[in-house]
């Protein structure tokens, strides 16, 4: 997938869809937003603000994850 | 109006069944218009029909002898609701009433020809398997949240539900709006209007929530998530 930044503006449940084995990395940062039934209203940049991590963080961990499963999958 | 095969696909328990078997259903159904604040069934009612929602909302009530009443859950367009009368061999009552919240239409399926259908179609009998599995996890969690939570948790916990399933995210204004009254979710939640008003009106301060008449809009979602897991 393309850089996951540019999905910033997408909700989680969107993300999500597009990304499944990102989940991994809201657990790892303990986000609870995969599991949250409001998940549909919040984008990433809110998700983020939420839980107070950075962008970054946030974005280095969904492309560890997404490497690791792309990796898994060769 | 009838609705058409696609539509009925719509509906996760006739997701799996055939062309044939979905047009015999609508050859033995009628469509129902109700209006607001009237009643699909009633209970106590010979649970003659199961429906399908097919536009509006409608909500499952139950009374004790007293008049108090709780709801059960609230329908929404392509669910299946009154049910018993299909899966039960002897005749069945309903054990709750379903009252449309808004103007609504249901399509009324003879519950006696949907069990025989159900005999020769297996994707039918699984379909209302997962329902009546879905209701049971529903009404388990609802006893747990009834018998360990603060009703404070109860309440977010119920408005979240309510906004995960038909909450709606204006363009314009921020928040999720819910189109429910304080004593819809009073009786959502078996705790008392005066109580209700309590908590929305502590909320509503702390800019969490901002609530009219038969409105409320969730200003900041993850504080009520934040209440809901947080024990005492």
């Amino acid at each position: 997938m393309e850089d996951p930044k540019a999905y910033s503006q997408k909700t989680v449940t969107e993300f999500l869809a597009i990304a499944p084995p990102a989940s991994r990395a809201f657990f790892q940062l303990k986000m609870f937003c995969p599991k949250c039934p409001l998940a549909r209203f919040c984008t990433l940049t809110d998700a983020m603000a939420i839980y107070e991590i950075e962008a970054e963080i946030f974005f280095e961990a969904v492309s560890k994850h997404l490497d690791q499963n792309s990796k898994q999958g060769e | 109006m009838y609705p058409s095969l696609t539509d009925l696909r719509r509906v996760n328990v006739f997701q799996q069944a055939s062309d044939a078997d979905l047009e015999s259903l609508r050859q033995h159904s009628l469509v129902r218009a109700i209006e607001e604040k009237s009643f699909f069934f009633l209970q106590g009612d010979e649970a003659a029909y199961l429906y399908v929602l097919t536009s509006g909302r409608a909500k499952i009530v139950q009374s004790n002898v007293n008049g108090q009443q709780v709801t059960l859950r609230i329908i929404y367009p392509w669910q299946v609701f009154g049910a018993l009368g299909a899966v039960s061999n002897q005749v069945a009552l309903y054990p709750a009433s379903a009252q449309a919240l808004e103007n609504s239409v249901g399509l009324a399926i003879e519950s006696a020809f949907f069990r025989k259908l159900m005999a020769s179609d297996s994707h039918l009998a699984f379909g209302m398997m997962n329902l009546m599995t879905a209701y049971i996890q529903e009404i388990q969690e609802r006893y747990r949240e009834l018998a360990l939570e603060r009703v404070e948790q109860r309440v977010a916990s119920a408005l979240i539900r309510l906004a995960g399933q038909a909450g709606v995210k204006s363009e314009t204004e921020a928040g999720i709006e819910l189109v429910f009254s304080r004593q819809d979710v009073a009786e959502l939640t078996g705790a008392t209007l005066y109580t209700i008003s309590r908590l929305l009106s502590d909320w509503e301060r702390k800019s969490i929530i901002q609530s009219g008449r038969e409105r409320i809009r969730i200003l900041r979602p993850h504080e009520l998530v934040t209440i809901a897991s947080t024990s005492a």
